[in-house]
């Protein structure tokens, strides 16, 4: 399924806030990663460690404080023609989370599908339009009578649908879902994954998946990384930083998700993390993990650890985890 | 073990615009001393209902229209609005899923804990409630209690908001606690912390749980016994290990099927097609037909009764039923 071709790389990636004075809030910091053609790349991590933000700035909602995203070789964020521009936004669609609040209620599903399709020519006559939303809508498994209705007709696995249709209206080859799945039932949930993978594979599509669910995460991911207050903690493929867990916040985070098995669930014994998550306004120079870090060391409260590749594909920033050969 | 609580045949109605919705179709279940419940299902499909039922907490557009509610003995679905305000945070407290808008942003910590605690304890002074308060602060877990009592929801994570409910629902020991999703906000590793929370203090104060939640995990480490509920209906009951490994009802098996297991690889993941029925207009037969990989003729036409399958465990669908059964034999000789 995946060659390894590049198609997202992201150097350095900074993405900074001003909240009143002199106080920075730093959502992005120094992120990098590439994600290849066809896989898809999971990206999780708890509220406010930045991951939406990373989303929201590769697809240029966001611009860049520092550091840079190319895709398939070009700097999104440098200053771009206008049919540049408008490649990219065609190449490049979104997901989001709340499918209530994404969709426009006084519009109906085919414009809002078919708002790309406008955006970018893509259909010479009216009957054309219509006729690729219908076929878009039964990609999705809606009907072509859903076609007249407004949103508020639809449930939330539905509405879903929706905007996925309006994300492949385009024909993207890069799609940033940003938990797509959160608001929706657990029966529904199986749904929208099963599409999302049958759609990847008929469409060589390349997701980035953000979601703070580890079981979906793991479930549809070919590699995994995750975040802790702006920065990348580990990075690895999906079975590898499941089964081989190397940075302790990781280990936390693996350890806290409760199991659908009782016997498991009551028997195995969980690190548990004291204390929540620190402000991310104007942090310290340091680990920023060490707060709750169980293992943390005094250099840990002194210097970022950098990202070091630990084992083949397996990239870990954490002091207590040196490079082999070191 | 003594029956606490016990729902029998509870109907709640809720009167909307286009008419009747049948929210909670019929629930019986029970509550032992010292156990938890854990109510299971979608959105829609009646278990916030039935608690706030329960409670009395029902919306102004919402009745009891049938069944009943009794609390050792009492019934509470009888008693007038002031006598279920003496029960309600002393006897039945309850815990919301979101705890930034169930506390008062204008009101620091301290205080809405002694509100409850003024409510039922008059006999205490105000330096007493203070005291117990930082006591209630201290029990869940908050650091530095003294500064905790005179700070202000908004300066407080997410986490520590839902400690401080916590707190206000525990403070004059209740016999029921009932906790409505009290995880689905947090995160994991803080939604570790609060269950963990909730089962050291269960042992402390001796009360008994009933937690309504969508998240299967979260019932595997804290529950008991389990009630799934589905179209307004509770289609099984069992203990919490008769409900995942002696599944029952085509419902509950497919919601199983359906979570991705962190530890074995499948390439797809079970769906269940379609989507919840309507209760504005509730199906004839069982509420599952619909969208059950089994659905047999009768099922449209008639709603299952409750098939008892041991002491602890029964489950509403025809499979079960001991007609179906044998139906199932037969159809197997004739294929052999």
């Amino acid at each position: 399924m995946t060659d390894n071709k590049v198609i997202l790389q992201v150097k350095n990636l900074k993405r900074y806030f001003n909240v009143g004075k002199n106080q920075t809030l730093k959502a992005v910091d120094n992120v990098s990663f590439e994600v290849y053609k066809g896989e898809t790349f999971g990206l999780v991590g708890e509220s406010g460690c930045g991951k939406s933000t990373l989303g929201r700035t590769i697809i240029r909602l966001y611009g860049a404080t520092g550091g840079e995203v190319r895709f398939d070789g070009v700097n999104v964020h440098k200053k771009l023609s206008g049919a540049q521009s408008h490649e990219l936004s065609r190449r490049m669609q979104m997901i989001f989370q709340d499918p209530y609040a994404s969709l426009n209620p006084r519009m109906k599903v085919m414009d809002i599908v078919a708002e790309g399709i406008d955006a970018h020519g893509l259909a010479k006559s009216a009957q054309e339009r219509a006729q690729m939303v219908v076929d878009l809508l039964e990609v999705v498994g809606l009907q072509e009578e859903h076609a007249n209705r407004f949103p508020h007709e639809f449930s939330g696995g539905q509405r879903q649908r929706i905007g996925i249709a309006r994300a492949l209206s385009v024909n993207p080859d890069f799609i940033i879902a940003d938990e797509p799945i959160s608001a929706l039932d657990v029966s529904i949930q199986a749904q929208v994954i099963n599409l999302l993978k049958k759609l990847q594979e008929q469409r060589q599509l390349t997701y980035l998946f953000i979601a703070h669910d580890l079981s979906m995460v793991k479930h549809i991911s070919d590699r995994v990384g995750v975040m802790y207050l702006g920065s990348m903690a580990e990075l690895a493929s999906s079975r590898e930083l499941f089964e081989n867990p190397l940075h302790p916040y990781t280990q936390a985070l693996l350890s806290a998700i409760p199991l659908p098995d009782p016997d498991l669930e009551q028997s195995r014994s969980r690190v548990v993390l004291e204390g929540s998550i620190p402000s991310p306004i104007n942090l310290p120079e340091c680990c920023h993990f060490c707060s709750r870090c169980p293992k943390a060391t005094e250099l840990c409260k002194k210097q970022a650890p950098e990202m070091v590749e630990a084992e083949p594909g397996h990239w870990v920033a954490c002091h207590l985890i040196q490079a082999p050969g070191k | 073990m003594s029956k606490l609580l016990e729902v029998e045949n509870l109907n709640v109605h809720i009167h909307t615009q286009h008419g009747i919705v049948q929210a909670v179709r019929g629930v019986s279940f029970s509550l032992e001393k010292g156990e938890t419940l854990a109510i299971v299902g979608e959105s829609g499909s009646g278990k916030s209902i039935t608690v706030k039922g329960v409670m009395g907490l029902l919306p102004t557009n919402g009745k009891i229209a049938e069944g009943s509610v009794h609390l050792e003995g009492r019934d509470l679905a009888a008693l007038s609005e002031h006598e279920m305000q003496k029960i309600r945070g002393c006897d039945i407290s309850m815990i919301f899923q979101d705890p930034m808008t169930s506390l008062n942003p204008t009101m620091t910590v301290g205080k809405q804990i002694m509100e409850v605690l003024h409510e039922h304890r008059s006999d205490l002074t105000k330096e007493q409630l203070k005291e117990k308060a930082i006591e209630q602060i201290r029990l869940v877990g908050l650091s530095n209690p003294e500064t905790r009592f005179s700070q202000y929801p908004h300066q407080l994570s997410g986490g520590m908001r839902q400690r401080v409910v916590i707190a206000i629902a525990l403070a004059c020991s209740p016999k029921v606690l009932i906790a409505d999703e009290p995880t689905t906000a947090l995160d994991v590793t803080i939604q570790a912390q609060i269950l963990d929370l909730m089962k050291d203090l269960q042992g402390k104060i001796d009360t008994s749980i009933i937690i309504i939640t969508h998240n299967l995990g979260v019932v595997a480490n804290i529950a008991n016994r389990v009630a799934v509920m589905y179209g307004g209906k509770l289609v099984e009951t069992g203990s919490v290990r008769d409900l995942f490994y002696r599944t029952a009802h085509p419902y509950t098996k497919g919601l199983l099927a359906s979570i991705p297991k962190l530890h074995e690889d499948d390439q797809q993941l079970f769906s269940i097609p379609g989507t919840p029925p309507d209760l504005m207009d509730p199906p004839k037969g069982c509420p599952f037909a619909a969208r059950c990989p089994h659905t047999m003729k009768v099922c449209q036409e008639f709603m299952p009764e409750y098939t008892q399958l041991s002491d602890t465990h029964r489950a509403a669908c025809w499979l079960l039923d001991s007609r179906a059964q044998q139906d199932d034999a037969k159809d197997g000789e004739d294929h052999d």
